[in-house]
């Protein structure tokens, strides 16, 4: 989808049937709904809604409310997300609503502003990375915290 | 018995090169038939309701996408014809997306009978096999033919598309899809399709899933456009900047009308409106098909 490099065919990625794609510079307002996988690089206003997974690309921009079995944001997200298995914000995602979701993962570098809150289900757990410095005797692997039933 | 209806201009008028060894193969499989050939792309649905009068139930279209049209817009208000296909066009999407792959391994098709029922979309009256192409694609719909013919048939190929893909101008797009949602985007093309993509190899449909599916092409180098231009029919390209969408109705409106062209021949202009449609074809295919 993105332009690597003057001799490199510019490759699509394999899509499975049934993916939607919102493509860069597209614009797309309204209520976005389907039975398989999302994939967003464009704008998208209104409503988004899936029983599968949707990816907000990191030129994406969205002022919608996400539903969703998993998503994973690397763009900008105003509204609320509800993931009904795992929530990942990427580095450079971007996320100002509430979110809803069994797994929810934060890297550092993400911005996120709302409520969140976490869903039933086998896993309940959070993943957030160090977003400071670690010092130099301390180990900077993830930290994981499990919470407790 | 068999109906055979001959585009003679179908593929630079292939059918003079094989006639006489394609006769031979369909006696050896013990299914000749009647023979009509067409003089103009109005003859073509004239000859099929002609042979559905004389009683036949199997009608041959031996041409390519645009041959297939006609036939089939002409036989599909009778749910008993079935559609048979022995490709010698310029562009043969759809005989490539049902396993007949060129004419001598389709009348092996024909005679082994296997048939299925396939999606149908609908332009305006005009119901489609393959695609509904709106911008690049169907400006350079004419210019097709020529890439199959002599070799000044292949520079007036060439030369036709360079001026069209230097001069041509992304448009103003608005789609609308399933009256859910709305898209704008400058767009270098629109492909609405049930079938296998053309020419983008990494986005694959199924032709039964009961959905159109919409690929939108935005604003593209002249470079790629032109290598777009370019490439054989059956050849593909990755291209940047799709977007795919999936749905049962779609209504695409441009800045200034652009051309509409259904199964590779142009029929009017934009605005269009695409919808699946409720009638399905039966056709013969290959017990191979690529879905």
């Amino acid at each position: 989808m993105f332009e690597r490099g003057k001799n490199e065919v510019a490759r699509v990625p394999e899509k499975t049937v049934g993916e939607t794609i919102v493509g860069t510079s597209v614009r797309l307002k309204g209520n976005l709904k389907s039975d398989g996988p999302i994939v967003i690089d464009g704008i998208v206003t209104g409503e988004i809604r899936t029983k599968d997974s949707v990816k907000i690309g990191p030129n994406a921009n969205i002022i919608a409310s996400i539903k969703a079995k998993n998503v994973v944001v690397s763009g900008a997200v105003q509204g609320n997300i509800e993931a009904t298995q795992r929530l990942e914000i990427t580095e450079t995602g971007k996320v100002l609503g509430d979110v809803a979701a069994a797994v929810l993962s934060i890297a550092a570098g993400a911005v996120f502003s709302g409520k969140s809150q976490m869903s039933e289900g086998h896993h309940k757990e959070v993943v957030i990375e160090p977003v400071l410095e670690e010092p130099e005797e301390v180990s900077s692997k993830t930290e994981k915290i499990k919470v407790a039933k | 018995m068999y109906y055979y209806i001959v585009n003679p201009a179908a593929g630079g008028a292939k059918i003079n090169k094989i006639q006489d060894k394609l006769t031979e193969r369909l006696k050896k499989l013990g299914i000749m038939g009647e023979f009509v050939k067409s003089t103009g792309p109005d003859d073509v649905a004239k000859l099929a309701r002609l042979g559905i009068e004389r009683g036949y139930k199997t009608i041959v279209a031996v041409g390519g996408d645009g041959t297939i049209n006609e036939v089939m817009n002409a036989i599909i208000d009778n749910e008993k014809i079935v559609l048979g296909i022995i490709p010698t066009g310029t562009t043969n999407d759809l005989a490539d997306a049902l396993g007949i792959n060129d004419w001598f391994s389709a009348t092996g098709i024909l005679a082994s009978r296997k048939v299925e029922q396939i999606d149908l979309g609908k332009v305006g009256n005009r119901f489609f096999v393959t695609s509904v192409t709106v911008g690049f694609d169907s400006k350079i719909a004419g210019l097709r033919r020529l890439s199959k013919g002599n070799i000044a048939d292949r520079l007036r190929f060439r030369l036709g598309i360079f001026k069209e893909a230097t001069a041509f101008k992304p448009m103003d797009t608005t789609i609308k899809f399933d009256d859910n949602y709305e898209v704008d985007a400058e767009c270098f093309n629109v492909i609405v399709s049930n079938s296998h993509f053309f020419p983008l190899k990494s986005v694959k449909t199924e032709p039964n899933d009961n959905f159109l599916d919409t690929v939108v092409v935005t604003k593209i180098p002249g470079s790629k456009a032109l290598k777009y231009g370019y490439m054989a029919d059956t050849a593909t390209i990755d291209l940047p900047k799709i977007s795919v969408f999936h749905s049962k109705r779609i209504a695409i409106s441009t800045k200034k009308p652009m051309s509409v062209s259904v199964d590779g021949q142009v029929i009017g202009k934009t605005p269009a409106s695409i919808k699946m449609a409720e009638k399905k074809l039966r056709v013969i295919v290959s017990r191979s098909r690529k879905f």
